[in-house]
């Protein structure tokens, strides 16, 4: 047995003391870092020593063993999966608010007030057909209604174009992330190989997968060797696209990821608003909606328009005409859409050609202008297959209702999604509290740990006073 | 549970949000007195509202309508009052030619008194309601009743605007039901027809269609009168009181179309009224409600913030020297 044992086991307990305050003291300094995962050290007595007394194995101190993370992965995967989904509502209901707001519904101001004021105007026009200033006013109704129409679908490709600039913008971030993982799989696979447990690396790395779980539903691989040891590097997946293939950062284009199956996340949502699926949460649902609507009505008035007879006894013209980007009136049925509608420039310029009578002796006579504002109340076929409202002298739906079956829909989605992202947002709440509970720093534990910490030092260095008082006496003090 | 700082600030922001977003929900809805600005905030109110919204347009339109109508026909009804109280004096006149005793001196002087009359007839036909004819079926901007000849007697001719009627018998007819027409929309489906006239100036005797007869009456009256025909003149009698009771029946139409109007204003004030009432409950906030809730969330939003400040809870470092 060696006299100078007690020290050495004394210095190894006052080193692992030390190590763990250092570990404290690292969490406290990250108690508010993002993504940081408090560490534990681990502490194992040191392999005993046998043979130094009868029957016994004497403990040589501690070793520290490790430094590990506390951290659950299930939580972590949770957290992701619930992540997605809230971004893809939140996507939906951010861009459908949008929508919902260029409507102006209900308001003095919306489409559905512009189309009634449209409506009346044909009623004047029917009790007094001969007054030009009424004519007029039915004309300026036509042409702010058009006008609105035209409005808002150029607002709806806006935002159409606007999603695509914004799925852009995700691949970016997704390219961006994938690159600095793949990086991150580097170091930590080297660290791994040298034995280190790189802590820090795989927060950071963690940190990087949930931010690209907003972006879209991810699938995260732990990689194995050949001998089946986890390397430490990650493969990560974006949808069903490999994104981070062990070291090296796949790049993907908006081309990978229109024809890639993604469910979730930001980039689906985005990816679903901009698509062509017959759905109400899309944006060309909407787009084709105001095209039934503006060709409807197009269509409906100019043909009772063409059996009246203008001032001049001439046969109505059509009232609207549609119009490509040069400007000239188009005639192909199927580019009638809401975007290019016009009240005839002829009619515009000169409103006696407006036809309110079927003969333009009975000048007096509206009756073609009181069967156009009757249209208003007339119940038309809505053919789904070709998205045509028709007025075919029998039907159950009016224009009015068409449009507000739409802003009903419209709002109901928005709705929906809103509950959704609030129900999403509770759970994704919970969770982060229970990985924050979990994983989180507690000063109050580090501050009691730190006191435990220093006891043990101090006590250490007090053997080593004893065994220095011991050294004393035996060196100085025994007499021979 | 573990139980981290982090987590309590966490909490605490959250709550402290979610807080003042449904605070500054009823802050809107007091301020602006509005509970749907919109769809989503209730798609199936906002449904409503957009239905009532166009209801209550559609009624506006049939009010004005209306209005319209009733102004109309009171004008008519005036006019056709002139007409009867003109043809009371013609008969008149027709009572006093056909008496033995009139010398042909007074003869001379009831004629002139017709022709008076059939000129302050013309101008009655002529009567305009905001600048449209009253009379003149859908030929509204043209004078419909023109003096087209005169001679020393008086007026010989008279032309009615859609004149060219050479046409007799069912053609005839049809030309009158296209002429007289001027149908405008009182309620949805409902229409009136608001021309008037027709059976005044152009129905004889028998009832059937002619063009301009109770002129064409007066104008034989005054040619019988200006030739001293008393048996001619006792004659027309009979014409003239059909004529009367043409247009008696004429104001008894008229006076039953400014009936129906009435009685449908009346339902549409109602109806009105209740759409009103519909649109108000569905879209506009109960301030009541609204401002209570306003109150009590309020007291939580700051009940959150004064926890806040002592979330910054002692840790054991305060304990420990």
């Amino acid at each position: 047995m060696s006299t100078f044992m007690a020290i050495n086991t004394a210095l190894k307990g006052m080193m692992a003391q030390q190590t763990a305050l250092d570990v404290t003291s690292n969490n406290i300094a990250n108690a508010n870092t993002d993504g940081y995962t408090r560490q534990r050290v681990s502490m194992v007595a040191s392999s005993p020593i046998s043979g130094l007394v009868t029957d016994a194995q004497l403990g040589s101190g501690v070793d520290v063993a490790d430094v590990t993370r506390i951290r659950d992965t299930f939580i972590d995967y949770q957290i992701r999966n619930e992540t997605s989904t809230l971004e893809y509502e939140s996507t939906i209901s951010d861009t459908l608010s949008n929508v919902e707001s260029l409507f102006m519904e209900p308001s003095d101001t919306g489409l559905n007030e512009q189309l009634d004021t449209f409506w009346s105007a044909w009623q004047d026009v029917a009790a007094t057909p001969e007054s030009s200033p009424v004519r007029t006013v039915l004309k300026e109704s036509a042409v702010s209604l058009t006008d609105t129409i035209r409005q808002i679908s150029g607002q709806l490709s806006d935002i159409q174009d606007d999603i695509q600039s914004q799925i852009d913008l995700d691949i970016k971030d997704v390219n961006s992330i994938s690159g600095r993982i793949a990086k991150l799989n580097t170091q930590i696979e080297q660290s791994v190989t040298r034995g280190e447990t790189p802590n820090n690396f795989m927060d950071a790395r963690d940190l990087l997968v949930d931010k690209l779980s907003a972006l879209g539903d991810i699938t995260i691989t732990n990689l194995q060797d050949g001998t089946g040891k986890y390397t430490g590097a990650v493969e990560v997946k974006l949808g069903d696209l490999v994104i981070v293939d062990e070291t090296d950062a796949i790049e993907i284009d908006s081309d990978d990821v229109s024809s890639a199956t993604i469910t979730d996340g930001s980039l689906a949502g985005l990816l679903h608003l901009g698509g062509d699926e017959d759905a109400t949460d899309t944006i060309q649902y909407y787009i084709n909606k105001l095209n039934t609507i503006a060709v409807a009505i197009a269509t409906s008035v100019n043909d009772i328009h063409a059996t009246g007879e203008d001032l001049d006894g001439a046969s109505g013209v059509d009232f609207f005409v549609f119009k490509d980007e040069d400007g000239n009136v188009i005639t192909t049925e199927s580019d009638f859409t809401a975007g290019n509608i016009y009240v005839n420039p002829d009619i515009e310029d000169n409103v006696s050609k407006i036809a309110a009578s079927h003969d333009a002796d009975l000048e007096g006579n509206g009756d073609i202008a009181r069967q156009i504002g009757d249209l208003k109340d007339t119940r038309m076929t809505y053919d789904s297959t070709n998205e045509v409202l028709e007025n075919s002298g029998t039907g159950t739906i009016t224009i009015g209702d068409f449009y507000q079956d739409m802003i009903t829909e419209l709002g109901s989605r928005v709705s929906e999604a809103k509950s959704n992202i609030s129900n999403q947002q509770t759970l994704v709440d919970n969770l982060t509290t229970k990985k924050e509970s979990n994983s989180g720093v507690s000063l109050d534990e580090e501050t009691a740990n730190t006191v435990l910490y220093q006891h043990a030092f101090s006590a250490c260095a007090q053997i080593i006073s004893v065994m220095d008082e011991m050294l004393d006496t035996i060196i100085n003090n025994m007499k021979a | 549970m573990r139980v981290t700082s982090k987590m309590l600030t966490r909490s605490l922001l959250n709550n402290v949000n979610s807080s003042l977003s449904k605070l500054q929900v009823y802050e809107n809805q007091v301020s602006s007195s509005v509970r749907v600005t919109k769809p989503s905030d209730d798609p199936i109110a906002a449904a409503k509202i957009l239905e009532a919204n166009s209801a209550l347009n559609s009624q506006e339109q049939y009010d004005s309508n209306m209005e319209m109508a009733s102004g109309w026909l009171t004008t008519v009804d005036g006019a056709l009052a002139s007409v009867d109280d003109i043809l009371i004096r013609a008969r008149g006149a027709a009572s006093s030619g056909s008496t033995g005793t009139t010398t042909e001196a007074s003869m001379q002087a009831l004629a002139d008194e017709v022709d008076g009359m059939i000129a302050e007839l013309v101008g009655v036909a002529n009567t305009d309601y905001a600048g449209s004819f009253i009379f003149g079926g859908s030929n509204t901007s043209a004078t419909p009743f023109e003096i087209t000849g005169q001679d020393i007697d008086g007026i010989t001719a008279i032309k009615f605007v859609s004149d060219s009627y050479s046409v007799t018998g069912s053609d005839l007819e049809t030309l009158l039901d296209e002429t007289y027409s001027q149908k405008i929309a009182i309620g949805s489906g409902v229409t009136m027809d608001i021309s008037a006239g027709r059976m005044t100036f152009h129905t004889d005797a028998d009832g059937s269609d002619d063009i301009n007869s109770v002129f064409d009456t007066l104008i034989a009256l005054r040619t019988s009168l200006e030739a001293g025909d008393q048996d001619a003149v006792g004659g027309f009698l009979a014409d003239i009181d059909a004529q009367t009771d043409n247009v008696i029946s004429e104001r008894s139409v008229v006076g039953a179309k400014l009936n129906r109007i009435e009685l449908a204003q009346s339902r549409a004030e109602t109806y009105t009224a209740s759409l009103i009432t519909l649109i108000s409950n569905l879209g506009d906030a109960d301030y009541a409600e609204a401002s209570a809730l306003y109150s009590s969330q309020k007291a939580i939003y700051e009940a959150s913030l004064s926890i806040g400040a002592k979330i910054i809870l002692p840790s054991l470092l305060d304990f420990l020297n």
